[in-house]
């Protein structure tokens, strides 16, 4: 399998115990809304399940984060500003040539951006660089975890170009003997908008996959779905995390696609 | 309004035994419900545990009773060595309350309830001639706590002498009588306090619960629906689903045997901590899914909807619950426990008032809290007791009996009176609301009629 070419490795999230639903009780299959898909899809349980082994979680995230680097090879940096009043920012330097590798991988614009909660950056490929991934359809999710505080941080963000309808996700459950797939919107339970700078964004409190049990914005842009999610967990509560997600929006510059030779 | 967080907690500190702390800010942040004119002034019921005059509001089409603002229960054990001399230094306490303030919401609602320690350890001889019987269970009506399929193993089952629970519309007036009973009487030894509120969302705005759990704190209190009654959303006062006035009483469904006849107008009072964490409630369950979990699985109500009418027309039965759960593997928190909370046909009353079937049985008294567990506690290792608040409810019900509301907690398990198992581990996400909580503490009394609450048996013993 080539680089960017399976699905998320959502599955392999690990959570905090902070709620554990019955063992196989539900289980939440990744995006269905792709066109294509390939083995990478796995199952597993929507509970708040424990982390998996370390080598396992080591392993899967060091393959994901090699082959992020190694699609990126050498790329110019093309920050524009999401929006006029903050013309000054630009996308860090050292964190550039990811967001524009993946903006010209997608030949669309990616969201870049310029502040993250400590202790994360958003490096594609650095230390806390945790899930990389480019569907057929050019649908992307990009996440950044650290574990190394005794709290897990953890940061997506995801484009749909080219529609802007919220994905469909598959759940699976358990009913007595019997297991039970349906779909569900991936992001649900809006909770209100926000407008930040040139962002009109909904507040989504109900999510699947990477997102579960966290806050997540999602807003459009041409044409295009976009969204960023943190995960709420004792040191960034409810509160804290939609302080985080929004001074992490008012940073957000777009990274345009060069064209491709 | 926002406070401090520090403040918050520091107000949380200093709630302890010296007033209600934190729980001041509550009218700061709403006012006190309109009333209807009292109308009752002097004629008290004799019962302790029923409150006239009690606003009926409607909801999205729902009468909705309007309860009392301020809430705390305090708990203890007997002091006093000399009972007789204590029945009667309590009992001019309460009625000195009562000079002061009329029986309802705006004035004081005073519930003297007596734990089965005091019964066995205090008036053993006279309990055992007068202590109702409840001839359904073959039990007695008042029985140990017990835990259920879903409690922990760390819920404590406790073993208090005795709870008072006072409800107002003015915390001046909870406070005057923790006063009165516990610091100017020398009868009790305090085990704990427990405050809290109900209410406060009824005029718009984004309610007493979300304001209150987001000044505290509270991860997950800043997704309270605007306008919640409680911390969990849904509105839970509505008049279909709350006992009658004298329902609950041990006499008036015949489930208990009054022997002599001395607790005639008492009742029986559970009472239980639940913490609950919000952050799983709004974060893991769509609406829709609250709405099943709550209520029934595929009950469809207004987007937004708080209040869903739970009318006698829309009770379950077993056949429904087990029906339901077999196709959708979830069985409602309300649909599981109406088959044992609401008369399934119609009743005449010891009175002669007729209850139709779909009646409500349980008259529930329950507050949302940030205490954890308690504002205070004798035992603060014992209760895990904590400064930090936490949401929860102080889960106050009366029933006929100990089985009555037993009954109740086990359907709400999946457990069917008829002894049918609906197995949904207790966890188990089809559980939806009922895996968000946690029972800390429990405890049964037995709540006297009126001329009996203070002591009650010692002039016998």
């Amino acid at each position: 399998m080539s680089a960017g070419d399976g699905d998320e490795g959502d599955s392999r999230k690990s959570f905090a115990s902070r709620h554990t639903f019955g063992a196989g009780d539900m289980s939440v299959g990744a995006l269905s809304g792709a066109r294509h898909r390939t083995g990478l899809e796995e199952t597993r349980p929507r509970d708040l399940a424990a982390p998996s082994s370390g080598a396992t979680l080591g392993a899967v995230r060091a393959f994901l984060v090699a082959a992020a680097v190694a699609a990126s090879l050498v790329v110019v940096a093309v920050a524009v500003p999401a929006r006029t009043a903050h013309a000054a920012a630009r996308c860090p330097a050292s964190w550039a040539p990811g967001w524009q590798k993946l903006a010209n991988r997608i030949q669309a614009p990616v969201y870049c951006p310029t502040w993250m909660p400590a202790p994360l950056d958003a490096k594609i490929g650095g230390p806390v660089a945790d899930g990389y991934s480019v569907k057929r359809d050019r649908s992307y999710w990009v996440s950044f975890l650290s574990l190394d505080t005794g709290d897990e941080v953890h940061v997506n963000f995801r484009g749909y170009p080219g529609r802007t309808r919220v994905p469909t996700c598959v759940e699976t459950q358990t009913l007595g003997n019997r297991t039970v797939s349906s779909k569900t919107p991936c992001f649900a339970n809006a909770a209100g908008t926000v407008t930040v700078g040139a962002i009109h964004a909904t507040l989504y409190t109900v999510n699947q996959d990477a997102d579960q049990w966290h806050l997540l914005y999602a807003w459009r842009y041409r044409g295009s779905l976009y969204a960023v999610s943190e995960h709420v967990i004792s040191r960034y509560d409810t509160a804290q995390v939609k302080r985080n997600l929004l001074k992490l929006m008012r940073g957000l510059v777009l990274v345009q696609p060069q064209k491709q030779s | 309004m926002r406070l401090d967080r520090r403040r918050f907690l520091g107000a949380a500190a200093a709630g302890a035994l010296g007033g209600a702390g934190l729980y001041e800010l509550v009218d700061r942040l709403t006012a006190a419900p309109a009333r209807p004119a009292a109308a009752r002034i002097g004629a008290r019921p004799p019962e302790q545990h029923v409150l006239d005059d009690l606003a009926v509001i409607r909801q999205d089409g729902v009468e909705v009773i309007v309860p009392p603002l301020h809430h705390a229960v305090v708990t203890g054990t007997v002091k006093a060595g000399d009972l007789r001399t204590a029945r009667r230094d309590l009992e001019a306490a309460l009625q000195e309350l009562e000079s002061r303030y009329e029986q309802t919401p705006r004035g004081l609602g005073i519930t003297v309830a007596w734990g089965l320690p005091y019964f066995r350890r205090h008036v053993s001889h006279a309990a055992d001639r007068h202590l109702p019987f409840d001839r359904r269970a073959q039990k007695a009506a008042l029985l140990d706590a017990r835990r259920f399929p879903s409690d922990p193993e760390s819920t404590i089952l406790e073993s208090n002498d005795v709870a008072v629970l006072l409800r107002s519309d003015r915390l001046a007036h909870v406070q005057d009588a923790e006063k009165t009973l516990f610091d100017h009487l020398d009868v009790f030894e305090r085990t704990s306090i427990r405050r809290g509120f109900v209410g406060g969302g009824f005029d718009g705005g984004p309610g007493l619960p979300k304001q209150m759990a987001t000044a505290a704190g509270v991860s997950g209190g800043d997704l309270i629906p605007d306008g919640s009654e409680l911390f969990l959303g849904f509105t839970s006062t509505q008049k279909d689903g709350l006992g009658p006035r004298l329902i609950a009483n041990h006499e008036t469904l015949g489930y208990v045997d009054l022997r002599g006849g001395y607790f005639h107008g008492g009742t029986h009072m559970h009472l239980s901590h639940i913490a609950e964490d919000l952050e799983a409630w709004y974060l893991n369950f769509q609406s829709q899914e609250r709405v099943d979990t709550v209520f029934r699985p595929g009950l469809h109500v207004r987007p937004g909807a708080q209040t869903v009418r739970q009318a006698p027309q829309d009770v379950s039965t077993e056949r429904q619950v087990a029906r339901t759960f077999a196709s959708t593997g979830r069985f409602g928190h309300s649909a599981s426990i109406q088959p044992t909370s609401r008369l399934p046909h119609d009743v005449v009353g010891a009175d002669g008032t007729v209850y139709p079937k779909g009646t409500a049985v349980p008259q529930r008294a329950d507050f949302n809290t940030l205490d954890n567990p308690f504002a205070w506690t004798a035992d603060a290792r014992r209760d895990s007791f904590s400064t930090q608040p936490q949401a929860g409810v102080h889960f106050v019900v009366f029933n006929p009996s100990s089985d009555d509301f037993h009954r109740n907690r086990m359907a709400m398990d999946g457990v069917m009176p008829d002894g049918t198992k609906l197995p949904l581990p207790p966890n188990a996400r089809g559980q939806g609301i009922n895996s968000i909580l946690k029972t800390t503490h429990r405890q049964n009394f037995l709540v006297p009629p009126r001329r009996h609450r203070s002591f009650p048996l010692a002039e016998l013993a």
